[in-house]
C-alpha cells in the first residue's frame, strides 16, 4: 500500500507544480511600425495582430492579447482606429491605433443571428464597408461603429475596393466549389445599391485601386484547367482590360504608383514555388528588377504588404510562419516572427 | 502489376495448402475440451508482463468501474496514449499513440480491423462500452502468429474485444438488462441476450439505444485576459442505436466459426469549437455503419492451423451544415469494404513457427459533393517467425503493402509499394527470477488516405506516404509475494520513433481551399511505466491500484529556420498520468479514477501564447452488487470530473465539467 500512496503523491505533485499560465508582455506605446495580422487557424480563436515598432525594433507578439476572435481575415486603418474583420466570430473588430485597446466589437449577423462572416474592407467618404461571405456588404459608421445598412451582392464575395463612387465587390462563389462566379458587383455608394455585374475572370479574388480611377483584379481560376490572371477596371466606364504577363493568383497590393504582386504554383510532387513581381500602375509597365534578388527562399508566400516610406517589401511565409523583409532593390534584411499565417499588413507613421 | 498477381498467387496458394492438409488432420486431443468450454473465438491474450513487446489490458472487471461510458473514455487509462477529445458523447475522439498521429492506431473489433478509408482514422467515440469484455493495447508483436497482416502496419493495435467462451454449459441462457441516465439528459438502455443452441452452436444479440442533449456549461475565456463568460454547449444532441448478432460454432474436428452482423446509426449535432463572440453552430451529422464479419479457425495437423477472416463494412455519412439563412451545404458520404484475410500458421520445430498472412482490401469511397469515387485496392502479405527457447523468444516479420487506387474523375495515386520489417527479443535471464527483457524495431508507415487525395480541392497525387521506425526497449516485472500482497507487476519501456514525410494538410489563400503535402520530419523520445497492484486483506475486501505514466519528447525537425523547429509537436503533453484504484469491499465497491496531463502546445510552436493548462480529471465510481439466486443486480452511482476542473484536450473544445450518472444492471 505504501507504494500506492507514494505513486499518489508522486503524480499531485506533478500536477502541482506545473501551472503555467501564458504571460502576456507590455504592451508597447503605438508610434510608427507595422502592424501584422495574423489570421490564425480555423476553429481555434488564435487570430491576433503583431506589431513591429520601426523606432525600438520590437515586436510585440499580440496586441490583442490572444481576444481579437477567430479567423482574422482583413485589417485597415481608417481615423485613429483599426478595423479588423474577423470571419470565424462572425465581427469587426474596431481598435483604437494608439492605446491598441478594443474599443468596439460590432457582431456582423443577419435578423436570425446567423454569422454573416466578414471578409474584406474598404473605407470610403466617412464610412467603411466590409464584403461578408453571405452574398452583402455592409456599411460601418465610422463615428457611432455600427452597421447601418447591409446590401446584397454576388455570391461568396471576398475583395473590395472604392474608386469613383462605386465599389467594386468579387464574387466568387467559393461554396459551390467548384463552380465559381465570374463577375464583380458594383454597387452604387450614394444609393448603397448594386447597380451591375461586371463579367470578369474565373474566382475573381483581390482588387485594388490606383491613384487614376482603374481598379486591379486578380482572379484565381478553377485551380484546374482555367488558369488564373489579372485584369483592369476603367471604372468610367466599367471597360475591362486583361493585363497580360503578370502573376498574380495569390494576392497583390498597390502602394503608390507600383502594384506589387506574387504568385504561388503547388507542384505536382508536393512542392510549392513562388513568383514576384512589379507593375506600374501609371506607366502600365512591368517594372523590371525583381522583388526578391538575392538568393532568400520562401516556401509559401501568403500575404504582401510595403513600406510607404521606405518601399521596404514584406513577404510572409506560411510554410513555417516567418516574414521576410527585403529593401526596396531586392536584399533580404531581416525576418519577423509573428502568429500564425501573416495575411496583411498595415503600415502606419504618426 | 506484377505484384498483383503475386498476391493473387499467394491467396490461392495459401488456401490451396490449407485445402490440401485439410483431409490429412488428425483430430486433435483437446476436442473434447473444447466442446466443454465452448468457443475460444478470440485468440488468447497474453498476460502483459509476460509480453515479449508492450501490451496492456483493461478487462472487464476493471472496465465497468472506471466510469467511462465509451471505448474512448477507458483507453485514457493506457499509457503511451493521448485521446483527442473534442468533448461530449457525440464528439470525435480519436488515439494518439506514443506521439503518432491516429492514422497510426488500428483498431479492431473482435480481431476483425475496422475501417474508414476517408481520414483512416478510427472516432473511438463511437464505440460504447456496453458489451466491451476487454481492451487490449499492443504495440510490437506479440507472438501471436494467427494474425491478419492488417495488423502490423499499424504503430499500434487496439482489439475491442466483445465476446468469450459460453461460460457454463449447463445454463442455456444469457440475460443482461442495463439502464444509465445522467447530466445532460442521458438516457441509455442496452439490452442483451445469448442462447445455447446445441453443442455446436450459440447465439447472442444485443442492443443499445442512447440519447443524451449534452448542453454542458462551460467557462469561455477570452484570450489570457480576465474576461471570462459562462455558456454553454449548443448543438450537442446526440440519439444513436446499436444492434448486434453473434454467431457461433464450435464444430467436432475442431474447426471454429464466428459471425457478427452489426449495425448503428446516429443523429448529433456537430457543436463545432467554441468560437470567441459568436454562439453559432449549423452543423448535423447522421451516420450508418453496418458490418459483416466471419472468421474460421481451424487446425490442420498438430503442427499447422489457419484462421481466415472475411469483412463487409457499409457507412454512409449524411453531412449538412447551414452556414447562412439561405445557404446550406450538405453532403453525403459513402464507403464501403471488403476484407479477406488468410493466415497459416506451421510449427516447424518445437521452438521454432512461422505464419504466413494475406490480406486483401477493397475498399471504395462515393461523396456527393463533387460526384467523387475512389477506389483503393490493398494488398498486404507478411511473413512471421517466431523462436522461443527457455531464455528467449525472437520474433521477426516482414510486411508487404501494395496500394493501387482509382479515380473515376480524373487521374489516380500512382501504385504505392512498401517493405515493413519488425524484428522483437525478448529475454528471460534467470529462471526463477520474474524480470523479462524486451526490445524490438518496428517500422510503420501510412498512406495517404482517400479523403488526403482526393477531397483536397487541390489534390496532390504524388505524395509520399509517411514513414515511421519506432525503436523500443522495455523490462517487465511480476510477482505474486502472498500475504496480502496477491500480485505485484511492473513494466517499464523506452522509445524511439523517427518518422518522416509527415502527411500535412495546408490552408491556401482562400476559403475552404487547402492541399495536403508531405512536410515534415519528427523524433520521439519517450518511456511509459505502468504499475499493478491488487492486495487481498480479508476474504471479501480487495483492492487493486495501477497507475501508468508516460513521458515523450516528440520532437519537430523540420526546418531549422522555422519558430517550431525542435519544439513539442501540438497536442503533445511531455508528462501524462493515469491512476485507479478499485475497493471492492463488502457492502459497496468504492472506485477512484485520476487523470493527468501536463501541459502542451497546441500550434506546434512551444510559446507560452499556445500553451494549453495542465489538468486533472478525477471520478468517483459507487457499485453496489446484490445477488438473488441467479441473477444479479448491479447499482451504480458515478461522478466524473468530481473537482469541476474547466478544461480542453483540443483548443476551443471545452470538456464537460462535474457531471453524474445513475445505473442499473440486471445479469442472468
Amino acid at each position: 500500500m505504501k507504494n500506492g500512496i507514494g505513486l499518489f503523491l508522486f503524480l499531485t505533485v506533478f500536477a502541482a507544480c506545473e501551472k503555467n499560465n501564458p504571460v502576456s508582455e507590455e504592451k508597447p506605446v503605438v508610434s510608427s511600425g507595422v502592424f501584422i495580422l495574423n489570421q490564425g487557424r480555423q476553429g481555434e480563436n488564435n487570430s491576433g495582430i503583431s506589431y513591429y515598432d520601426f523606432k525600438t525594433g520590437t515586436v510585440t507578439f499580440d496586441l490583442m492579447d490572444g481576444k481579437l476572435g477567430d479567423t482574422g481575415q482583413d485589417m485597415i486603418i481608417y481615423g485613429s482606429k483599426l478595423y479588423v474583420s474577423v470571419h470565424g466570430s462572425s465581427v469587426i473588430n474596431v481598435i483604437d491605433l494608439k492605446t491598441a485597446e478594443s474599443v468596439k466589437i460590432i457582431p456582423v449577423e443577419d435578423d436570425e443571428a446567423h454569422p454573416r462572416g466578414p471578409r474584406y474592407l474598404t473605407s470610403y467618404g466617412g464610412k467603411v464597408y466590409a464584403s461578408t461571405y453571405d452574398g452583402n456588404v455592409i456599411r460601418i459608421d465610422t463615428a457611432t461603429l455600427a452597421i447601418e445598412k447591409t446590401t446584397a451582392v454576388g455570391p461568396n464575395p471576398e475583395g473590395i475596393a472604392a474608386a469613383n463612387g462605386k465599389l467594386y465587390v468579387a464574387n466568387t462563389n467559393g461554396l459551390d466549389f467548384p463552380n465559381f462566379d465570374n463577375t464583380l458587383s458594383v454597387v452604387d455608394i450614394a444609393t448603397f445599391t448594386e447597380t451591375k455585374k461586371i463579367t470578369v475572370g474565373r474566382n475573381p479574388n483581390c482588387v485594388a485601386a490606383d491613384a487614376y480611377g482603374d481598379i486591379y483584379l486578380s482572379y484565381k481560376g478553377n485551380y484546374a484547367d482555367i488558369p488564373s490572371g489579372m485584369q483592369k477596371i476603367d471604372t468610367k466606364t466599367d471597360e475591362v482590360t486583361d493585363i497580360t504577363g503578370i502573376s498574380a493568383g495569390e494576392n497583390f497590393t498597390v502602394v503608390d504608383d507600383i502594384l506589387y504582386y506574387f504568385d504561388v504554383v503547388y507542384n505536382s510532387d508536393g512542392t510549392t514555388s513562388c513568383t514576384y513581381g512589379r507593375y506600374n500602375v501609371k506607366t502600365e509597365q512591368k517594372v523590371p528588377g525583381e522583388i526578391i534578388s538575392d538568393e532568400t527562399k520562401i516556401n509559401t508566400a501568403y500575404a504582401i504588404g510595403v513600406d510607404p516610406e521606405n518601399k521596404d517589401v514584406y513577404i510572409s511565409d506560411m510554410k513555417p510562419d516567418k516574414i521576410y523583409v527585403f529593401d526596396a532593390g531586392g536584399i533580404f534584411k531581416e525576418t519577423v516572427n509573428a502568429g500564425i499565417f501573416a495575411c496583411k499588413f498595415v503600415f502606419y507613421y504618426d | 502489376m506484377l505484384e498483383k498477381y503475386f498476391y493473387y498467387l499467394s491467396f490461392l496458394t495459401t488456401g490451396l495448402w490449407s485445402a490440401s492438409v485439410l483431409p490429412a488432420q488428425e483430430l486433435p486431443d483437446t476436442a473434447k475440451t473444447y466442446l466443454l468450454s465452448g468457443v475460444e473465438v478470440k485468440a488468447s491474450v497474453p498476460s502483459p508482463f509476460n509480453a515479449n513487446a508492450p501490451l496492456q489490458i483493461l478487462p472487464s472487471g476493471v472496465l465497468s468501474k472506471t466510469g467511462a461510458l465509451q471505448v474512448a473514455d477507458a483507453v485514457k487509462f493506457f499509457s503511451g496514449v493521448q485521446v483527442r477529445d473534442y468533448g461530449g458523447i457525440g464528439g470525435l475522439k480519436t488515439v494518439s499513440i506514443r506521439g503518432l498521429s491516429a492514422n497510426y492506431s488500428g483498431v479492431l473489433y473482435d480481431g476483425i480491423p475496422v475501417f474508414d478509408c476517408q481520414t483512416g482514422q478510427i472516432d473511438l467515440g463511437r464505440f460504447s462500452l456496453d458489451n466491451v469484455l476487454t481492451l487490449v493495447l499492443q504495440t510490437g508483436e506479440t507472438g501471436d502468429l494467427l494474425q491478419p497482416a492488417y495488423k502490423r502496419g499499424f504503430a499500434g493495435v487496439l482489439n475491442i474485444i466483445t465476446q468469450n467462451r459460453w461460460k457454463n454449459p449447463e445454463k442455456k441462457t444469457e440475460l443482461k438488462a442495463t439502464f444509465k441516465t445522467g447530466s445532460f439528459g442521458l438516457v441509455n438502455p442496452s439490452f442483451y441476450v445469448g442462447r445455447m443452441l446445441n453443442n455446436t452452436f450459440f447465439v447472442r444479440f444485443s442492443s443499445e439505444y442512447l440519447k443524451s442533449n449534452g448542453n454542458y456549461p462551460f467557462s469561455q475565456i477570452y484570450g489570457f485576459s480576465d474576461s471570462t463568460i459562462r455558456k454553454r454547449r449548443k448543438n450537442s444532441d446526440v440519439e444513436l442505436y446499436k444492434l448486434e448478432s453473434n454467431i457461433f460454432g464450435n464444430f467436432s474436428n475442431g474447426g471454429q466459426l464466428s459471425g457478427k452482423a452489426y449495425y448503428y446509426r446516429s443523429d448529433r449535432g456537430i457543436p463545432g469549437p467554441a468560437i470567441y463572440y459568436s454562439d453559432y453552430s449549423g452543423e448535423r451529422v447522421k451516420d450508418e455503419t453496418a458490418f459483416l464479419q466471419a472468421a474460421y479457425s481451424h487446425r490442420l495437423s498438430r503442427a499447422a492451423d489457419f484462421r481466415a477472416n472475411a469483412k463487409f463494412n457499409f457507412s454512409a455519412i449524411d453531412y449538412s451544415d447551414l452556414i447562412y439563412k439561405d445557404k446550406q451545404r450538405a453532403c453525403l458520404y459513402y464507403q464501403r469494404q471488403y476484407f479477406l484475410n488468410m493466415t497459416v500458421r506451421y510449427r516447424i520445430s518445437e521452438q521454432l513457427s512461422v505464419s504466413w498472412a494475406n490480406d486483401g482490401i477493397y475498399g471504395n469511397f462515393e461523396s456527393s459533393f463533387s460526384g467523387a469515387f475512389h477506389t483503393r485496392m490493398t494488398y498486404l502479405s507478411a511473413l512471421t517467425g517466431k523462436y522461443e527457447h527457455p531464455v528467449f523468444i525472437l520474433t521477426g516479420s516482414l510486411l508487404h503493402n501494395l496500394t493501387d487506387d482509382e479515380n473515376r474523375a480524373g487521374s489516380a495515386f500512382v501504385n504505392r509499394l512498401h517493405w515493413s520489417p519488425y524484428l522483437g527479443v525478448s529475454i528471460k535471464p534467470v529462471e526463477n527470477i520474474p524480470v523479462r527483457f524486451r526490445a524490438y524495431y518496428k517500422n510503420t508507415y501510412r498512406f495517404p488516405t482517400l479523403g488526403d487525395l482526393y477531397l483536397s480541392p487541390v489534390p496532390t497525387l504524388n505524395l509520399q506516404p509517411e514513414n515511421a521506425d519506432q525503436y523500443n526497449l522495455g523490462l517487465t516485472f511480476a510477482a505474486s509475494p502472498g500475504g496480502r500482497i496477491s500480485t505485484v507487476s511492473f513494466s517499464g519501456d523506452i522509445y524511439r520513433i523517427n518518422v518522416e514525410n509527415k502527411l500535412v494538410a495546408l490552408p491556401r489563400s482562400s476559403m475552404f481551399i487547402w492541399s495536403v503535402q508531405n512536410f515534415g520530419r519528427t523524433e520521439t523520445r519517450g518511456f511509459d511505466l505502468n504499475l499493478k497492484m491488487q492486495f487481498q486483506f480479508q476474504p471479501e475486501f480487495s483492492v487493486r491500484l495501477s497507475g501508468a505514466y508516460t513521458c515523450q519528447k516528440v520532437l519537430d525537425k523540420t526546418g531549422e529556420t522555422s519558430p517550431a523547429y525542435n519544439q513539442q509537436l501540438a497536442y503533445t503533453p511531455q508528462h501524462s498520468a493515469t491512476a485507479y484504484l478499485l475497493l471492492e469491499m463488502p457492502r459497496l465497491d468504492v472506485n477512484y479514477t485520476f487523470i493527468y496531463c501536463g501541459k502542451r502546445n497546441y500550434t506546434g510552436i512551444d510559446r507560452p501564447e499556445y500553451w494549453m493548462k495542465p489538468y486533472t480529471d478525477q471520478g468517483l465510481i459507487l457499485q453496489k452488487t446484490v445477488r438473488r439466486h441467479d441473477c444479479l443486480f448491479v447499482f451504480t452511482a458515478e461522478c466524473l470530473n468530481v473537482f469541476d476542473r474547466q478544461y480542453e484536450v483540443v483548443r476551443s473544445y471545452p470538456m464537460s465539467g462535474r457531471s453524474f450518472r445513475l445505473g442499473i444492471k440486471f445479469v442472468y
